[in-house]
């Protein structure tokens, strides 16, 4: 696809046939996880256009794409088109999202930049009822956009009279949100593990981002993340946040209702709606942590609330293990705290852990990350290096695949102490059953070591957008399992070496996931230590994703695998047979037809008849075996039948002598 | 006679039973009839007989080992003595004559060379036979090896470990 190289005039990509992506970048445009290129339309729309080029090793949020496909709204930056292209920057494909280009600028260039504020008699017209009415379909779309950010709105004209979201779906959900705009919760989450949340998530960001509009710079720049979760947890977000700043009167009662910490209290879409058209509404008030009446002492330091003991627990699991194991937690929460309940949680599950079949290592772990939850029921999961919701589980584990590091860290969340573990410790919801079941799931592809299963299987069946990570396919950015095929095609007449199998791991945890038929028999037998049905159960795997999902030429794959059948064909005896079935695999090899070459091998005629014909192979040989050793007996001991024989020669030579000579003397005397 | 009667019921080292090659019964009936029938009508070929086929009735006796030694012997003794007696049959049918020839020693040494030539062929006949019958044997295992590695060719060499259900049932040990 890709038809230019520079930007003069021509351009490094083409998607779908009309948006020319050019090299000039667009720098205000760009995000962590995607560069932002200008994009001409080539069927001659003056529309501006920008391209977002999303590093293809982090996935998309597709289901974002396909509901912003159809959304134009004012204040969100209408999503154009999305595809795969070829783009020669990363010698690979990757995904293109194409939008129509805000043309007044970012807002805000970096969280730690100054830029001009607005004021707050044109916070309400230029920003609030734009993206109000973008959350508003959105949620209409059941999405939540979860990066609303000043460094992510534009001014949507030259003239700057509205402001516009950014793109939502080129990274993870929140994954490149500051602290600050987040929730307590989510910011406690790694930044990939956050999960899609909700329009109350959107709803906090777009609260601390109105704050910041106001002021023209980021808030409480002096303090770090983790500075600013704890002073969120112990004065509340919105004292966090705000401080000593001024805040226009007739904006405080929304920005205190939208960084309400308790999400049941926080402003709804339906709340900001009614303030915006008018209608006051009551003062919400920051629900503050409750305190104890005496610290609890770990590693040095007094904690005086459960959340924040239980960030710090997270950041010390070690020395945090013995302590709550102890019973001195349990001791603290009932007579500093007054939390009974939570105390008999803690007890109870102190007790439980003690009684584990566990390793008493992954007990411990388990333990402290239930003890975690209990102080802290909204909070992440938290299991040593890993800080998830549920439904962030597959964004994290997909960028840390990508970033290369250790995913046994993730891997340990799908533990079933730890799955219980989160959902004993909250409120029941609609999507529990399905998210245990999912979970459950993931956990027996986990365990299950064999091709197809394994921590490659839960990558792609939790990420929709994850393309295939096996390094015969990945410069294709295959997403859809209908190009899979095409892509290991070319793999194939590009391999180096034509022994090289075309399905390793994450190939194979690829079709597990994505396909919608039964496979598992296929997979079971690729597994299989037999190389004769390894080789077949691969050949068999092929031919059904040709034979159901195309294309019908397959010449490079084809050609591989050919070279790839020698043990099926040591799998039959004849030789005639084997010689028989290289010649006929040629044509449906050249013709690229692996369903063809599938039944050619596999044909259970010519199974039954090579099988009966070595039996009866077999037994004729043995039947001669049996004359040789009755011929080599007779060798050595021949002697009586050779005498027997040779007196009978004898007797009758003699005779025949005889008789000639007196015949012939009678004759001679007539 | 005794040494064909002898043989009766006796094994080889095969196993088979040793049959006579001609049945002594028969022989002793018919040798006896001869002598009586010679002794009746013609006394000259009976002396004729009776000096020149000595080393038969000497392989007869002698040959208790050698089964059957006296058939080559006499058939070819009978040969080298057949011209004198067929001169006695068809000239001078006298015992005269028949004393005549006895003393010109001609047939004797002709009937008795002959004589010698039928233990000769009895004697080397055996090496002869048995170099046929192995030439024979191992033509037949050639030729069965050929085959089997022909078998093998076509098929692989599983089917010389491999046994078939009918295989292993033959070969195996009978309780």
């Amino acid at each position: 696809m890709s038809d230019g190289r520079h930007s003069n005039g021509r351009f490094l990509a083409v998607l779908k046939e009309r948006y020319q992506i050019t090299a000039d970048p667009l720098s205000d445009f760009s995000t962590g996880t995607a560069q932002a290129f200008v994009t001409l339309d080539g069927f001659g729309s003056s529309t501006p256009l920008v391209a977002l080029i999303v590093d293809p090793s982090i996935p998309c949020r597709l289901d974002a794409l396909r509901a912003l496909k159809g959304i134009e709204t004012p204040g969100l930056m209408t999503l154009v088109e999305y595809g795969v292209v070829d783009w020669p920057p990363y010698s690979r494909k990757a995904m293109a999202l194409i939008y129509e280009r805000p043309l007044g600028g970012r807002i805000m260039a970096a969280m730690t930049s100054d830029f001009a504020r607005i004021d707050g008699s044109e916070l309400m017209k230029k920003v609030i009822v734009p993206i109000a009415g973008a959350m508003r379909q959105l949620a209409k779309h059941g999405l939540a956009h979860r990066a609303i950010r000043p460094t992510n709105m534009y001014w949507a004209t030259a003239e700057r009279q509205a402001i516009v979201l950014g793109d939502c779906a080129a990274a993870p959900p929140a994954f490149d949100q500051p602290t600050v705009v987040e929730t307590i919760e989510s910011a406690l989450a790694h930044p990939a593990g956050r999960g899609n949340g909700s329009a109350a998530d959107d709803l906090y960001a777009f609260g601390a981002s109105m704050f910041i509009l106001l002021q023209g710079r980021g808030p409480v720049s002096s303090l770090n993340a983790q500075d600013l979760i704890r002073s969120k947890i112990t004065e509340g977000s919105f004292a966090a946040i705000v401080r000593a700043e001024t805040i226009p009167i007739h904006l405080i009662e929304m920005i205190r209702g939208l960084l309400t910490d308790d999400p049941k209290s926080r402003w709804t879409q339906a709340a900001l709606d009614e303030w915006i058209a008018g209608k006051r509404r009551p003062a919400s008030q920051s629900r503050i942590e409750k305190r104890a009446v005496r610290g609890f002492e770990f590693i040095g330091v007094e904690y005086f609330s459960v959340r924040e003991l239980a960030i710090a627990f997270c950041g010390h699991w070690d020395a945090a293990i013995p302590v709550v194991a102890s019973g001195q937690l349990e001791q603290w929460l009932r007579r500093a705290l007054a939390a009974e309940d939570m105390a008999d949680a803690v007890g109870k599950a102190v007790d439980n852990a003690k009684g584990s079949p566990l390793e008493r290592s992954l007990a411990d772990d388990a333990l402290l990350c239930r003890v975690c939850l209990i102080l802290d029921p909204l909070a992440p999961i938290r299991l040593r290096a890993a800080s998830v919701v549920p439904r962030g589980i597959g964004a994290m584990l997909a960028v840390t695949v990508a970033n290369g590091t250790d995913v046994n860290a993730i891997a340990r969340v799908f533990r079933r102490e730890v799955q219980k573990a989160w959902l004993d410790t909250r409120e029941p919801s609609d999507g529990d059953i399905e998210l245990d079941g999912k979970l459950k799931l993931m956990a027996e592809y986990l365990a299950k070591p064999t091709l197809g299963n394994g921590i490659e299987r839960v990558l792609y069946a939790l990420n929709e957008s994850m393309p295939c990570q096996s390094p015969l396919v990945a410069k294709e950015f295959v997403i859809d399992i209908r190009n899979l095929l095409p892509a290991l095609d070319i793999a194939a007449k590009a391999a180096n070496s034509k022994k090289a199998w075309p399905i390793d791991r994450h190939v194979a945890a690829f079709i597990g996931a994505r396909t919608t038929f039964d496979i598992e028999r296929q997979m079971s037998e690729i597994a299989d230590s037999s190389s004769e049905r390894s080789v077949l159960g691969m050949l068999n795997l092929l031919a059904t994703l040709q034979w159901r999902l195309g294309p019908k030429a397959l010449g490079g794959l084809a050609g591989l695998v050919a070279g790839l059948v020698k043990p099926i064909l040591n799998g039959y005896h004849s030789q005639r047979r084997r010689r028989d079935l290289e010649r006929n695999l040629e044509e449906p090899a050249g013709r690229g037809d692996l369903v063809a070459m599938f039944r050619l091998l596999d044909d259970p005629d010519e199974r039954a008849k090579d099988r009966v014909g070595y039996d009866q192979a077999s037994r004729e040989w043995h039947h001669m075996a049996d004359r040789i050793d009755q011929i080599d007996r007779d060798l050595s001991n021949h002697d009586d039948k050779a005498a027997d024989a040779a007196r009978r020669a004898s007797a009758l030579i003699s005779m025949g002598l005889a008789l000639a000579t007196v015949v012939a003397l009678a004759v001679m005397k007539q | 006679m005794s040494s064909l009667a002898a043989t009766k019921g006796r094994r080889s080292a095969s196993g088979k039973e040793d049959r006579p090659l001609i049945s002594p019964l028969l022989m002793l009936v018919f040798g006896l009839s001869l002598l009586g029938l010679l002794a009746a009508y013609s006394s000259e070929s009976l002396l004729l007989l009776g000096i020149g086929m000595l080393p038969t009735v000497g392989a007869a006796f002698a040959g208790r080992k050698e089964k059957g030694v006296w058939i080559s012997v006499g058939w070819l003794n009978f040969a080298g003595l057949s011209n004198w007696l067929l001169d006695l049959w068809s000239s001078d049918h006298t015992l005269s004559y028949a004393t005549a020839q006895l003393r010109t020693v001609a047939p004797i040494l002709v009937a008795y060379a002959a004589a010698a030539l039928g233990w000769f062929l009895y004697l080397a006949m055996p090496a002869v036979a048995r170099g046929i019958i192995a030439a024979s044997l191992r033509r037949r295992k050639a030729n069965l090896v050929g085959k089997q590695r022909a078998l093998v060719d076509q098929w692989d060499n599983g089917i010389t470990t491999f046994k078939p259900v009918a295989v292993e049932k033959r070969n195996a040990p009978r309780a």
